[in-house]
């Protein structure tokens, strides 16, 4: 398989020292202009002199193994041993947009999808680099030099001349414009178990998180934003703070005052003696009632059609029985392990913010738009995210960081509390659908009309929407359509709700509750006509066999029907180009379900790193069960009322069930895998219910706090 | 203020009710054991004081003058890998990381105080939250250490 690089592929080698750097971005439609740093800091590989690979690293790691992969990409093709690869997080430039959304993001469940070729493109043309050094140094042909294990053999006289000799020489050379990639066949490290590039670190303690950042001079500060959500800042007296810890300082911001001291200790002790004066602003009676509310009031307004197919009056003719379902979910919040943290240096050539940040560009711009300096004067530094799950999406606490280092003309290292991270998020929105499905004699669905209320997040939250939006949210309905199984009609509408709450993409995004809505919904239906609720899946599924292949594969993990005592539930649901079904068996305790056992199956297109892969999938499905079990935010009188993690529980070793994990090889395109674990764990699980007990679950939690 | 940290005794100038786990973070740089809860519910912050586990962030310096405390910069010497490390790299369990230090603290505790533990004896004990969902690969890999 040759790549011609001409048109499609730019290769840039930046030579002139000992050291080769290659860089290589695929030409996509044209995207905003990026202030572009020197071309060496563009490199995506280098080889120095004394053989030391390091890639640049474009994505974010925050446990998805993105490093890893990385260097297993570069390693197949430049032929080197991945454990003999650094990593170092790549700045803010071109070349390191995410092709998929213009800027430099880790985000959608893409960087592997993104970068697959990118860095199998650069890793060959380094070898080919190399090569061409060696057959000159040699004075043989190309064709007599074979790359392996970072050096290079001639096969005629089987001398041999380790990469790093050769780097000096090859960085002289003209890149290639044609680069031969492996055949799949031919892999060696990819399709493989890979070990994690930064695994001993994270063992050892000495993996550096945002949280874990050092700066010459720095203070240490913490932050506490307007009880109310949407509230101000109107003043601060900081002589309650001083008297409690002389060195503190106190800096007011808009809608927040932050606290530096020597030690986050006395900077939390300082912030806890400030009386602050708020603007409560203008939710100051909000309430999880009122949101409630407001996504009725949105399913009762017209909306915007998202898909339609299908004839209605054929529908209607085969319709014996019609059932109607309204299910509904909360706000919730991201909760990774690190809270939310950022470093900022402001010196005389520039700014240095360091953050387990996903969206550099958009950090190093608003930093710059808030400092008013230009973004080029901007370096991100992007560290080892602990969690993130799309929190560190947002940037706002990083230009909060920036104006705070700068107020008190030091380096500024701010740490959100616990208590501040969780009712501070920008939450994953709550959701309500109302579904109409109508069966046909046999029980079979064969109409699905479902309204969809979910605010739309490219707009302001409080702003008013409109009614029908002018445009669908994509992230709102995805998952909810396309509508996988065969119907007669199926129509879904989409509904804009005004929450004036800030909300931002949550592992899994859309797909985290439309997956549920449909899936449950499902069995509802199947179980409403005595019909079992997968083989009737199947049944409905002719026309999609990877959608069937997945669903049987799943199933085959159950060779044994149930004990008595014990029921299961399945789900099947397709994101990120990935598709995933997933089982759980229970028992019921009362009225808590016990989880025994969950199994999974993907169909990924091909799992890069099958090992990868499966992590992802058992951290999804508990990521999952801990939403549908436990999560809910919730508010009232504007303020949101979990503080920590005993209000706000995650699932604990003791309730994991034992999870496997198969994964169905396919010849379809790579699929994202970090996101898709999660949607069908909570409608497998709810399906179960429903299996021990008859009941549907209309709301989730599962455990819910009010009743 | 005296405190016993990874065999050494250092001098302390954070006040007597500073939790030690930012007296071990902001004062004796030792940025291994994590903050993520403050309220001793995470087990982010675990280390080993007298080699039983015990939550950093929930007891105050002053407390634990004259007693060891070992972190998870002073499991081992350095360049030396503790069995549970070395477990944990063979099954790969961690994933963005943050909670392992507490996780293998506490692991590593539990295994002195208990060699053989069955599953329940994990599951009783090993209150560390992970947000990545590691558990199956902590009990894979603690099954593994005790030959099950
Ligand atoms: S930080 Fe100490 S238990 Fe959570
Ligand atoms: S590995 Fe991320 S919180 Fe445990």
């Amino acid at each position: 398989m040759t790549r011609p690089i001409g048109r499609r592929a730019m290769l840039r080698a930046i030579g002139g020292g000992a050291c080769l750097t290659v860089a290589c971005s695929l030409a996509w439609p044209p995207r905003k202009a990026s202030a572009a740093p020197g071309d060496r800091l563009n490199a995506m590989i280098s080889v120095a002199g004394d053989g030391t690979v390091t890639v640049s690293a474009p994505p974010t790691e925050m446990g998805q193994g993105v490093h890893t992969l990385l260097v297993g990409l570069v390693a197949e093709e430049l032929e080197i041993d991945p454990a003999d690869a650094r990593v170092q997080a790549a700045p803010v430039a071109p070349a390191f947009e995410n092709r998929y959304y213009g800027t430099m993001v880790t985000g959608g469940s893409t960087s592997a999808i993104a970068w697959f070729e990118p860095f199998r493109i650069a890793g060959a043309a380094a070898r080919h680099m190399l090569v061409a050094a060696a057959a000159e140094r040699w004075g043989i042909d190309p064709t007599g030099c074979e790359a392996a294990a970072g050096r290079i053999r001639n096969r005629t006289s089987g001398d041999i001349l380790p990469y790093g000799v050769l780097a000096a020489a090859a960085s002289r050379l003209q890149p290639p414009t044609e680069v031969g990639l492996k055949p799949r066949s031919a892999w060696r490290v990819l399709g493989r178990p890979m070990r994690r590039h930064e695994g001993p670190q994270k063992l050892a303690g000495s993996a550096v998180f945002g949280i874990d950042l050092q700066v010459p001079g720095m203070l240490v500060g913490t932050i506490r934003h307007s009880p109310v959500i949407g509230g101000n800042l109107r003043s601060v007296d900081p002589g309650p703070a001083v008297r409690r810890v002389p060195s503190a300082q106190v800096v007011p911001l808009e809608d927040a005052v932050a606290v530096l001291a020597p030690s986050f200790w006395e900077a939390s002790r300082a912030l806890e003696a400030l009386q602050p004066d708020w603007d409560p602003g203008p939710n100051a009676g909000l309430d999880s009632a009122a949101i409630g509310a407001s996504l009725d009031a949105a399913l009762g307004r017209r909306g915007a059609l998202v898909a339609e197919h299908g004839d209605a009056a054929q529908a209607d003719a085969e319709i014996l029985k019609r059932l109607d379902l309204r299910f509904e979910v909360p706000l919730l919040a991201h909760a990774p392990l690190e809270p939310l943290s950022a470093t900022v240096s402001i010196g005389p050539d520039g700014v240095d913010a360091w953050a387990p940040t996903q969206s550099q560009t958009a950090a190093r711009d608003a930093i710059a738009a808030r400092l008013g300096v230009p973004p080029a004067a901007v370096r991100i530094h992007t560290t080892l995210a602990g969690g993130s799950f799309g929190r560190n999406l947002q940037v706002a606490h990083m230009v909060e960081t920036a104006l705070t280092a700068r107020a008190a003309g030091r380096p500024v290292k701010l740490i959100w509390s616990r208590e501040e991270d969780l009712r501070h998020d920008f939450y994953r929105p709550p959701a309500a659908t109302a579904i109409t499905i109508g069966l046909d004699r046999d029980g079979r669905p064969v109409s699905w009309q479902q309204r969809l209320a979910v605010p739309d997040l490219r707009r302001a939250p409080a702003e008013i929407p409109a009614d029908p939006p002018a445009s669908v949210d994509p992230t709102a309905v995805e998952g909810a359509a396309p509508f996988p199984y065969d119907v007669s009609h199926h129509r879904l509408t989409w509904h804009d709700a005004g929450i004036p709450v800030p909300m931002g993409w949550w592992r899994s995004v859309g797909h985290s509750y439309n997956a549920w809505f449909v899936e449950h919904a499902f069995d509802i239906a199947a179980r409403a006509s005595g019909r079992d609720p997968v083989a009737l899946r199947l049944a409905m599924l002719a026309n999609r066999p990877r959608h069937a292949a997945v669903l049987r594969a799943d199933r085959d993990l159950w060779p044994q029907p149930p004990a008595a005592g014990r029921f299961r539930g399945t789900a099947l649901h397709a994101s990120f180009g990935s598709i995933v079904a997933q089982s759980v068996e229970i028992s019921m305790q009362g009225d808590r379900p016990v989880l025994h056992r969950a199994t999974c199956a993907i169909d990924c297109g091909m799992a890069l790193d099958p090992d990868a892969t499966r992590a992802q999938m058992e951290g999804g499905m508990i990521f999952g069960l801990s939403a549908a079990l436990y999560g809910e935010i919730t508010v009232r009188n504007g303020r949101v009322q979990q503080q920590n993690f005993d209000q706000y529980r995650l699932l604990s070793l003791r309730d994991t069930p034992e999870i496997d994990v198969t994964i169905v090889d396919s010849d379809a395109d790579l699929g994202g895998v970090g996101e898709a674990g999660v949607p069908p764990i909570a409608p497998a699980l709810c399906n179960a219910i429903l299996a021990a007990t008859g009941r549907p679950t209309f709301r989730l939690p599962i455990h819910r706090r009010n009743g | 203020m005296q405190l016993s940290v990874n065999g050494a005794l250092h001098e302390i100038k954070s006040s007597a009710d500073t939790p030690l786990l930012w007296v071990l973070r902001d004062e004796l740089g030792l940025t291994g054991t994590k903050y993520g809860c403050g309220k001793g519910i995470c087990g982010a912050c675990t280390v080993h004081l007298e080699g039983s586990a015990i939550p950093a962030c929930t007891v105050a310096a002053a407390d634990v003058q004259g007693l060891a405390i070992v972190t998870i910069e002073g499991l081992v010497p350095a360049g030396q890998i503790h069995p549970v490390q070395q477990a944990w790299l063979d099954a790969g369990v961690s994933q963005c990381g943050y909670c392992q230090p507490g996780m293998i603290m506490a692991v590593a505790a539990l295994l002195r105080a208990n060699p053989n533990p069955t599953d329940a004896d994990l599951a009783n004990n090993i209150g560390v939250q992970c947000r990545c969902g590691t558990y199956p690969r902590v009990i894979r890999a603690l099954r593994t250490m005790v030959g099950r």
